[in-house]
């Protein structure tokens, strides 16, 4: 045996140790995300004791395969928890379709995503995104991308001073308020699993919580993700009158009623209504 | 667990009855998941949704083992043991199942 066949022998041995000790640590992180997917309330304790278990597993190998299977877990967990009255393969098949449609729309528009970021940057110093924390799925809270229609650097006491209305507005944030363009960065939401396509307005927290104190049972349009379109925003697209109870209450009726039939009715009501408004504008 | 699900009788699958089973062989023994697992051969992603709902059904109650963690080096484990509500409908539920079996 040469000094070479050595050498990469130690090589091996030293590089799979190391990949070796890496599982351990990814398997642990696996664990600690899987719970945090299940229902808020048995999170903390299903971590501790899916850390116990994976302690007791035989090998590297089943470590990985069932942090890995811990989401399935959650999964159900959460299903039995939120959606128990229909089928779990109903928000699988709505949530391959929301990755299908967006990915499909994020590679047409992305020309005029790019075009609009660039704009951004050039008009002004600042970031071409901004965030706002929403409230999602089961509670849990996220950030909702948007563009940036402000300038950063122009605060309230600047605007005031200036008097002119919509001074604060960039000037690509004013062509993008105009174009209903504010909200497109959603769809990344969308990819990120935070969001739907369809589903219930994605609130502040405070307000979620205002809206839960007083309509009981509220809770439950957090069952599903917040949608870019939902069953009660085309409701209020065509009649503004609709209050905030009456929004509520069809949340609620769009989260009991929750099929796959609903939210392509939804999805097809939303581009009826885009072509509606497209055409009475051009008339 | 379920808001809703309190009263209702836990859905009975194939699954759930190897879960019933591994307590069955003597009801006053603890067990924790992994030990379920290593029992029942389920894998995480079905046998915890099943624990928890014999749970919120009143079948089996959990505890955390008495130890401190940072003492033993590792977390607590959770054990499970049926209810004398649970002992009697586990033992119903295997008895006639075994009679389709066997009919």
């Amino acid at each position: 045996m040469s000094w070479i066949d050595i050498s990469v022998g130690i090589a091996v041995a030293l590089v799979s140790d190391e990949l070796l000790g890496w599982v351990d640590r990814l398997a642990k992180w696996l664990v600690r995300r899987n719970a945090r997917r299940a229902p808020k309330h048995i999170a903390d304790r299903l971590e501790e004791e899916w850390l116990a278990h994976l302690a007791s597993a035989p090998g590297k190998i089943s470590w990985l395969l069932f942090a890995i299977d811990c989401r399935r877990a959650a999964y159900v967990l959460s299903h039995q928890e939120h959606l128990s009255h229909v089928s779990p393969l109903v928000p699988l098949f709505v949530r391959l379709l929301d990755l299908f449609l967006t990915l499909l729309t994020l590679a047409c528009l992305l020309p005029i995503i790019m075009l609009i970021a660039i704009a951004i940057r050039v008009e002004g110093n600042g970031p071409i995104f901004c965030y706002e924390e929403r409230v999602g799925c089961g509670g849990r809270l996220f950030y909702a991308l948007t563009f940036r229609t402000t300038h950063v650097d122009r605060p309230n006491v600047v605007v005031k001073a200036l008097g002119a209305q919509g001074r604060r507005f960039t000037m690509v944030g004013r062509l993008l308020v105009r174009l209903n363009l504010v909200q497109l960065p959603w769809l990344l939401n969308v990819l990120l699993g935070e969001m739907s396509l369809v589903g219930p307005i994605p609130l502040r927290p405070q307000y979620a919580h205002r809206l839960c104190s007083i309509f009981p049972g509220y809770e439950l349009r957090h069952s599903v993700r917040p949608g870019i379109t939902g069953f009660a925003q085309i409701h209020w697209y065509e009649d503004v009158a609709v209050d905030s109870r009456k929004m509520a209450e069809l949340d609620l009726f769009f989260v009991r009623n929750y099929s796959v039939h609903l939210v392509a009715a939804v999805m097809f009501g939303t581009v009826r209504l885009a072509f509606r408004e497209y055409f009475n504008k051009a008339a | 667990m379920g808001r809703n699900r309190d009263v209702q009788e836990p859905r009975i699958s194939l699954q759930a009855l190897r879960v019933l089973n591994a307590f069955v062989a003597d009801v006053n023994q603890e067990l924790a998941g992994a030990d379920v697992a290593r029992v029942s051969g389920l894998a995480s992603g079905t046998l915890y949704p099943i624990l928890l709902r014999f749970e919120a059904a009143g079948w089996l109650k959990s505890h955390w083992e008495n130890l401190e963690p940072s003492e033993v080096g590792r977390p607590r484990r959770r054990l499970y043991r049926l209810t004398t509500a649970g002992a009697v409908r586990a033992s119903e539920i295997l008895s006639e199942f075994a009679s389709r079996v066997l009919a």
